[in-house]
C-alpha cells in the first residue's frame, strides 16, 4: 500500500435512490438512474488524476501522482495493479484518435505518447527554446490536435514532481501531429486545469485555477480551432473548487469539484452554465472520465480513491 | 517465540491457500494445470542448437519459463506492448485469456468469445480475431465493440478463420481450414461451404479476395520484415504438413510457390512468426506419440531458416500451437501451448 487508505466510515448507499447524487435542478433528473449507487473501485493513492478509459482493453488507467505511478484497475475482475512506476509523476492522461494514451508528465515537464509496443514518443517539452511548466490536462479534438493546459503546480515542489523555475507564463497549448507545430491558442489564463470540448466541439472549457476562487471559462472555437469569445461560464463560490471535466452528449459538462463537505464530489453544470446536479464523494474529485462499453459510467478520480457511478447519458468524447 | 512463528507461518500458508483458490476460481478451474520446473540452470538445456547458426539467437543466460496454465487448447498469442499484457485464446473453453505482463496474473478478458483462434493487432493497435463460432473476422473497437471484417466470400460462410496476419498496407490476410467446424470442440461442427482458402481483406478499400485456393488445410501465416514473402502451413496429398512460401506482390497476389520445409507424417507445423533475419519460428509437436516421433522428443517450437533447414528446437513438456514475440523489444517469445503459455527471451526480434 502505497498510502493509508481513507473514509472508513463510508459506505455505498445500501438502498436505492442513492443520498449521495444530489438533483439541484429538475433538469437533471433523466440523468439520474434511480437503481444505481456510487462504488468505491479502489482506495490507496495519494492524489488521484487523469483517469482514461480503455474500452478494447477493458482497463481504466490513472495517475496516483505523488506516488510517481499510474493505476489500472481492470474490468473483468476489479483488480487494480500498477501499470508504470516511475510515471514521470504522471497527471492527466487520455487517448489519440489511433487509440494511444497520451500522458501529461510533471517530471519531464513534458506530453508522452505510449506506441502500441509501449516505447514512448515525446509529444512536446518545450516552446520557443524554453521548458514546459507541467503539463496538466489533455484531450483531443477530431482533427487529431493535441490541447494541453500548462500551469506550474507540478513544479512548484516535491510532492507532485521536482521543484523548479517556471520558464514560461501558463499557456493553453496545441500540437498538431501533421506538422509538428506547438501553438499558444491561450495566453492570457492564470494556470489553466482541466479543459474539455463540448459534443459539437464549437466550445472549449477550461479551468482557471490561478484565480480565487478558481473559475470555469468557455471559448467559441472555430473551423481553425481558433478561440474567440472568452467568457465566464461559472464562478462558483469562495470554497468551490473545480478541475477536471468531461461532457455528456448533451452538452452538460461534469466536473470535478470540492472542497470540503457538501462540495467534494463532481458537480454537473448545463450548457448555460446552471447548476443541475451534484455526486458527493467523501473526498474532493481531482478528475473524471466517462467509460464502459456504452460510456454511461462515470468514473471520478477523488483524491486517495476511485469511485464510480452509472448515470443515464454517455460521455461525449470517445474517452 | 516459536508459537508466534508457527501462528505467522500458519497465517501465512492460510493466505497463499486463499491466492491459489481466487486463481482457480478466475479461470484455471476450466482446465488442469500441467505442473512446470525452469531448469534452475543456465543455460537451459531444452534450447537445442541442431544447427551452429542457431547459436546466435539463443541466449545463454535465459531459461523457459511457464507463466499461465489451465487452458484447454491455447491458441494465438498477440502481445500488447502499449497495455503490458498479452492476450491469447482458449478454443474450448470459448474465451480469450489475458496475460499481465505486470502482476503475472492470468484472467479471462473475454467470455463467450466465439471460440476465437487466431489473434492479432491491426496497424492502428486494435485486436483482430479469428472466430470459429461465427466463422468470421472481427476487430475489437477502442470502445470494446465488435466489427465484424469478414464472414462470407461469394455469398457463401467462410469455413473457420484459423490464423491471420496484418501487412504495413493494412491488409489483413487470414486462413480458413474447416478445423472450427469438424466438431463441436472448438466451435459448431457444419458442413464447409468454401474451397480452403487463403484471404485477403484490401487495406485501403476492405475488400475481400481469395488468394489461394488450392493449399490444403491453410494454417499459420507470417510475413517476412520486408512483405516480399510469405509463409504458410498447408499439407502435402500424403496428409504431410508443409511450411510453404510464396511471393508477394505489391497488389497481394501471391506467386512461385516453393515447399521450404516438409515435416513428413508426424511433424505439427502450426502457427508460425518471422524474426528479423527471416528465419520462421514455429509450433511444433507429434502427431502420433509412434517410435522414433515421440511427443516428449518434437513438443514446443523449431526454428527453420530461409533455405528450410531445421536450426533450432525448443522443447516444451507440451505441444506448442502458435507463438508470437513481444516484450518492450520484441525479444520474448511467447509460446501458446496446449494447457500453458511458456516464454523464453531469444536474441532476435520478431517482425
Amino acid at each position: 500500500m502505497h498510502a493509508h487508505s481513507v473514509g472508513h466510515g463510508w459506505q455505498p448507499s445500501v438502498r436505492y435512490p442513492d443520498p449521495a447524487i444530489e438533483i439541484l435542478d429538475p433538469s437533471f433528473k433523466p440523468y439520474k438512474l434511480n437503481a444505481a449507487a456510487v462504488e468505491r473501485l479502489h482506495t490507496g493513492s495519494r492524489w488521484a488524476e487523469g483517469p482514461v478509459w480503455f474500452g478494447d482493453a477493458r482497463h481504466l488507467l490513472w495517475s496516483d501522482i505523488p506516488n510517481n505511478r499510474i493505476l489500472k484497475w481492470e474490468e473483468s475482475t476489479g483488480t487494480v495493479s500498477t501499470f508504470r512506476e516511475p510515471s514521470g509523476f504522471a497527471n492527466g492522461n487520455t487517448r489519440d484518435r489511433q487509440g494511444r494514451l497520451l500522458t501529461c508528465e510533471h517530471a519531464g515537464r513534458r506530453v508522452v505518447r505510449t506506441e502500441f509496443d509501449g516505447s514512448l514518443t515525446v509529444i512536446a517539452d518545450h516552446y520557443m527554446g524554453k521548458q514546459l511548466n507541467s503539463p496538466n490536462d489533455i484531450v483531443v479534438k477530431s482533427d487529431d490536435t493535441i490541447w494541453f493546459t500548462d500551469p506550474p503546480f507540478g513544479i512548484l515542489g516535491h510532492y507532485e514532481g521536482y521543484a523548479a523555475e517556471a520558464e514560461l507564463p501558463t499557456h493553453l497549448y496545441r500540437f498538431d501531429p501533421k506538422t509538428g507545430a506547438l501553438e499558444v491558442m491561450c495566453a492570457d489564463i492564470n494556470r489553466p486545469n482541466g479543459l474539455a470540448f463540448s459534443p459539437d466541439e464549437r466550445r472549449l472549457y477550461v479551468v482557471e485555477s490561478g484565480t480565487l476562487p478558481r473559475r470555469i471559462r468557455v471559448f467559441d472555437v472555430d473551423e481553425q480551432g481558433r478561440l474567440h469569445h472568452d467568457r465566464l461560464f461559472h464562478t462558483p463560490d469562495v470554497n468551490g473548487a473545480p478541475d477536471g471535466f468531461r461532457c455528456d452528449v448533451d452538452g452538460n459538462l461534469w466536473a470535478g469539484w470540492g472542497m470540503g463537505e457538501g462540495l467534494d464530489g463532481v458537480r454537473v453544470f448545463a450548457p448555460d452554465g446552471t447548476p443541475i446536479g451534484h455526486i458527493h464523494l467523501p473526498e474532493r474529485c481531482a478528475n473524471l472520465c466517462f467509460g464502459g462499453v456504452a460510456r454511461n459510467r462515470l468514473f471520478m478520480a477523488a483524491s486517495q480513491s476511485l469511485y464510480a457511478v452509472y448515470v443515464n447519458t454517455q460521455g461525449a468524447a470517445r474517452w | 517465540m516459536t508459537t508466534t512463528t508457527d501462528n505467522n507461518r500458519r497465517n501465512f500458508l492460510r493466505a497463499a491457500a486463499g491466492g491459489t483458490l481466487a486463481s482457480l476460481c478466475t479461470g484455471a478451474a476450466l482446465a488442469q494445470s500441467v505442473d512446470f520446473k525452469s531448469s534452475p540452470r543456465y543455460p537451459d538445456p531444452s534450447v537445442q542448437l541442431l544447427d551452429p547458426s542457431f547459436n546466435k539467437y539463443r541466449i545463454y543466460s535465459a531459461s523457459v519459463e511457464q507463466l499461465a496454465t489451465g487452458l484447454r487448447w491455447a491458441e494465438g498469442p498477440v502481445w500488447f506492448g502499449d497495455g503490458r499484457y498479452l492476450l491469447m485464446s482458449d478454443i474450448p473453453n470459448n474465451r480469450i485469456v489475458r496475460y499481465d505482463d505486470v502482476t503475472g496474473q492470468t484472467t479471462t478478458f473475454r467470455s463467450n468469445a466465439g471460440y476465437t483462434n487466431g489473434l492479432a493487432r491491426d496497424r492502428q493497435g486494435r485486436l483482430l480475431a479469428c472466430e470459429h463460432l461465427g466463422r468470421r473476422i472481427t476487430r475489437t473497437e477502442y470502445d470494446g465493440t465488435l466489427t465484424v471484417l469478414a464472414d462470407s466470400f461469394e455469398g457463401k460462410p467462410l469455413n473457420s478463420p484459423n490464423d491471420i496476419a496484418v501487412t504495413k498496407d493494412g491488409s489483413i490476410w487470414f486462413t480458413d481450414p474447416p478445423f472450427g467446424i469438424g466438431g463441436n470442440y472448438e466451435g459448431a461442427k457444419a458442413k464447409a461451404e468454401q474451397p480452403q482458402g487463403v484471404y485477403r481483406i484490401d487495406g485501403a478499400n476492405g475488400k475481400l479476395t481469395r488468394a489461394l485456393d488450392d493449399l490444403p488445410f491453410p494454417n499459420g501465416v507470417a510475413f517476412t520484415a520486408d512483405e516480399k514473402l510469405v509463409y504458410l502451413i498447408g499439407r502435402s496429398p500424403q496428409g504431410a504438413r508443409l511450411l510453404v512460401r510464396y511471393n508477394v506482390s505489391q497488389e497481394g497476389k501471391l506467386s512461385n510457390h516453393s515447399i521450404v520445409f516438409d515435416a513428413g507424417l508426424t511433424g505439427t507445423l502450426d502457427g508460425i512468426k518471422c524474426d528479423e533475419d527471416g528465419n520462421v519460428w514455429a509450433g511444433w509437436g507429434s502427431t502420433t506419440n509412434a517410435p522414433g516421433a515421440l511427443s516428449a522428443d518434437m513438443d514446443g517450437v523449431v526454428v527453420i531458416n530461409p533455405a528450410g533447414k531445421m536450426i533450432g528446437h525448443i522443447h516444451l513438456p507440451e505441444r506448442c500451437a502458435n507463438l508470437c514475440f513481444g516484450g518492450p523489444k520484441g525479444n520474448r517469445l511467447f509460446m501458446a501451448s496446449c494447457h500453458s503459455l511458456y516464454a523464453l527471451y531469444v536474441e532476435t526480434r520478431g517482425v
